[in-house]
């Protein structure tokens, strides 16, 4: 499968560092990915963050496409039903022009509610907004006129989308673990993101559709830390996984229960190891060899064609220099067993 | 003054060039620009035009941040209307940051019926949207955490815009040529932009508001093409000055009165110089002389800090060494003068 590094640009609310040194420590880990060998890049999307979680996903994935030549540029996720639809066209072909053809676009329905108000969009209409929307952007590309009529959007004059990205068909991709979101990205055709799997109720849209699955991609990821040892690389790591985990509980989360209380950072600075409970979204934590144990029951055999990995746990405030170790340590060892892993995708490859 | 380029990306409708080769080609002007010592490049927006003009400005700017580091970087103009506050916030201030604060963002109300349709906003509105917008930008920076009630916009919960750009005060501009629009954006404090000096009732708005002119910005900018004589520049870029003169009758302009029929551009190859006719938008042409011999009486003695020249007299489909030979001409022979006229800014300066 191929195997990128997921971005979650940000810093820490308690130690806000200056965002030009932010943005220029993770633009410099996407230069070093494609150095190291990774097949693709990915950027994420939140708002209003107290760490300044990156709200901009596109002008990031245009700014890299100019520092890269050969890895993909992928959104995980694009929180769709946020956005105008023909401007996240333009955009998206934008950046797909920019980069050479090198753009997935992986787009989600969102799950915070303090998202949606200040945008002004009714979170109850999120996933007509998103079906609408990814049909618009699709045919956007697809058809050189258009008009178009649903419950959310009006294009009543025939438009001509005149700026077409260079990949055609254009890898649109639906990304969540609902079975009716999954089931609909199959039915469509799109390419899915979601657990270890293809998630069944995905393939049942494929097969409905009369869509051979290996024709269509599937995206996982997973956050985590390597060092010398699980202690150390925890011990690494835990205060930005500590401070995600606290601003994800300032927010109203409206597709999946509330997290449990998170206990103070304390707490985990007497644990050796990271906590056991799924709930917490214990990172991935260790040696290369014990990264690839925890992984390997879920991916060596799958059907996943993309895998990312979040460095710092997907935290932020972090020492670069110890990111630019993991990303090398994983790049060593992990990378080329995993590349042998799950499936190899007969689209959105890395080139040569 | 401040001597910039303007581009204005795009191909012919009737000879459509692959856009992955017009935007590396216009890319890699800018990149030149910067080394013949151009101080800013600026970016245009128009949407579902027949000759792909690039709609994402924004998202160009954060690639050029990449492939520059001195140039300031200007949208000229950003339809602000058509796009959400919010979102322009956020990515404005995301290339502010990427490119460690070089951007100015030049707001316009837009002028095509076309564009407001497809967008779904009522083009009646577009005034109020336009104050409410770039209101809701100013103080998204300006402030930790603010709410907005206006008419056509509302956040009625307290956000916290974290992305701050980096430069504060963050240079908003608002560029027009309607009484209305420039008193009131002097009124508002904003930079402004429009004929070769500041509207009168621009500075009647800034008087009344007690801002100091001199502290204020003011940009204009025209476009043409330069070669060994006047008749080769024209020959050279008469193809691409009629064809956008032929895009822009496609369109119903809402601001001011539509332009009259545009003869078949045989008439105009038959032309030794550029019609006379201002209707028509006659390019700028001819040697570095005749260049500033027809500059020299609107901008030598003026109030303007930066003055953008469009090579290719805003057109596209022109060979790029026709193109790069006229920027060469431009910066051996016009930028040194004209850089000594006008007026120096206090601020949006390229970085000595």
């Amino acid at each position: 499968m191929q195997v990128g590094v997921v971005l979650a640009i940000k810093t820490l609310d308690g130690r806000f560092e200056p965002l030009e040194e932010v943005y220029d420590t993770f633009l410099a880990e996407a230069v070093l990915a494609e150095e190291l060998g990774f097949d693709f890049v990915s950027t994420s999307e939140h708002h209003f963050e107290d760490d300044a979680w990156s709200p901009s996903q596109l002008p990031i994935l245009a700014n890299i496409a100019a520092r890269t030549s050969r890895v993909r540029l992928h959104t995980n996720i694009f929180l769709l039903p946020l956005h105008d639809p023909l401007r996240v066209s333009e955009d998206a072909a934008t950046v797909d022009i920019l980069s050479k053809g090198r753009l997935d676009l992986t787009c989600g329905t969102g799950s915070v509610q303090e998202e949606f108000i200040p945008f002004g969009v009714d979170p109850a209409k999120r996933w007509g907004r998103f079906w609408e929307a990814i049909e618009i952007v699709r045919r956007s590309y697809a058809e050189d006129s258009f008009t178009f009529e649903g419950k959310h959007f009006s294009i009543p004059d025939p438009i001509r989308q005149t700026t077409k990205p260079v990949q055609d068909p254009f890898p649109l991709w639906v990304g969540g673990f609902g079975p009716k979101l999954q089931y609909r990205a199959g039915q469509e055709g799109y390419h899915s993101q979601s657990g270890a799997n293809f998630h069944p109720e995905y393939l049942r849209g494929l097969k409905e559709a009369g869509i051979d699955p290996e024709t269509r991609n599937h995206a996982c990821f997973s956050a985590g830390h390597l060092a010398g040892s699980v202690e150390e690389a925890w011990a690494e790591c835990r205060e930005a996984w500590w401070n995600r985990q606290w601003e994800y509980r300032k927010r109203t989360w409206i597709a999946h229960p509330s997290a449990p209380e998170l206990p103070p950072l304390q707490e985990f600075e007497k644990m050796d190891r990271p906590p056991t409970d799924d709930a917490l979204m214990p990172p991935v934590v260790g040696t290369p060899e014990d990264i690839l144990n925890q992984l390997q029951p879920l991916y060596e055999k799958c059907d996943t064609t993309h895998y990312g990995f979040f460095f710092r746990a997907c935290g932020g405030g972090m020492p670069a220099a110890q990111v630019r170790t993991a990303m090398e340590m994983f790049a060593k060892e992990v990378l080329p067993v995993l590349k042998t892993w799950g499936r190899e995708p007969t689209t959105s490859r890395a080139a040569d | 003054m401040q001597a910039g380029m303007s581009l204005s990306i795009k191909t012919l409708a009737n000879r459509f060039a692959p856009l992955g080769d017009v935007y590396e080609m216009f890319t890699d002007d800018v990149v030149l620009a910067e080394e013949l010592g151009f101080d800013y490049v600026t970016v245009s927006e128009h949407h579902f035009e027949d000759d792909a003009w690039s709609p994402s400005s924004l998202t160009i700017l954060a690639n050029l941040a990449a492939r520059t580091s001195r140039v300031r970087l200007h949208t000229n103009v950003f339809l602000l209307p058509l796009h959400n506050p919010l979102r322009v916030s956020e990515d404005a201030a995301t290339v502010d940051i990427l490119s460690h604060g070089r951007l100015d963002l030049l707001s316009g109300t837009g002028s095509v019926l076309e564009e407001f349709v497809a967008f779904g906003v009522d083009p009646k509105t577009r005034w109020g949207r336009f104050f409410e917008a770039l209101e809701i930008i100013r103080r998204s920076y300006a402030e930790d955490s603010f709410t907005f009630e206006g008419k056509h916009f509302s956040i009625p919960d307290p956000i916290r815009q974290t992305t701050k750009p980096v430069q504060n005060p963050f240079p908003l501009w608002v560029g027009g040529l309607g009484p209305k629009l420039q008193y009131r954006s002097g009124l508002n404090g904003y930079h402004s932009q429009s004929g070769p000096n500041p509207h009168p009732e621009y500075l009647r708005g800034l008087k009344e508001a007690g801002i100091e002119p001199g502290t204020r910005n003011h940009a204009s900018f025209t476009a043409g093409h330069l070669a060994a004589s006047r008749e080769q520049a024209w020959a050279e870029c008469r193809e691409g000055w009629w064809n956008r003169q032929h895009e822009y009758r496609k369109r119903t302009w809402i601001a001011h009165p539509s332009a009259p029929d545009l003869p078949p551009l045989e008439e105009f190859e038959k032309m030794d110089l550029p019609p006379a006719d201002q209707t028509l938008m006659p390019p700028v042409v001819g040697t570095p002389d005749d260049i500033l011999d027809q500059l020299s009486p609107l901008y030598e003695k003026c109030d303007t800090t930066h003055f953008s020249y469009s090579f290719r007299a805003s057109g596209g489909g022109m060979d790029p060494e026709i193109a790069r030979g006229a920027m060469r001409l431009f910066a051996k022979e016009v930028l040194p003068v004209i850089k000594t006229w006008g007026r120096e800014p206090q601020s949006s300066r390229a970085i000595d």
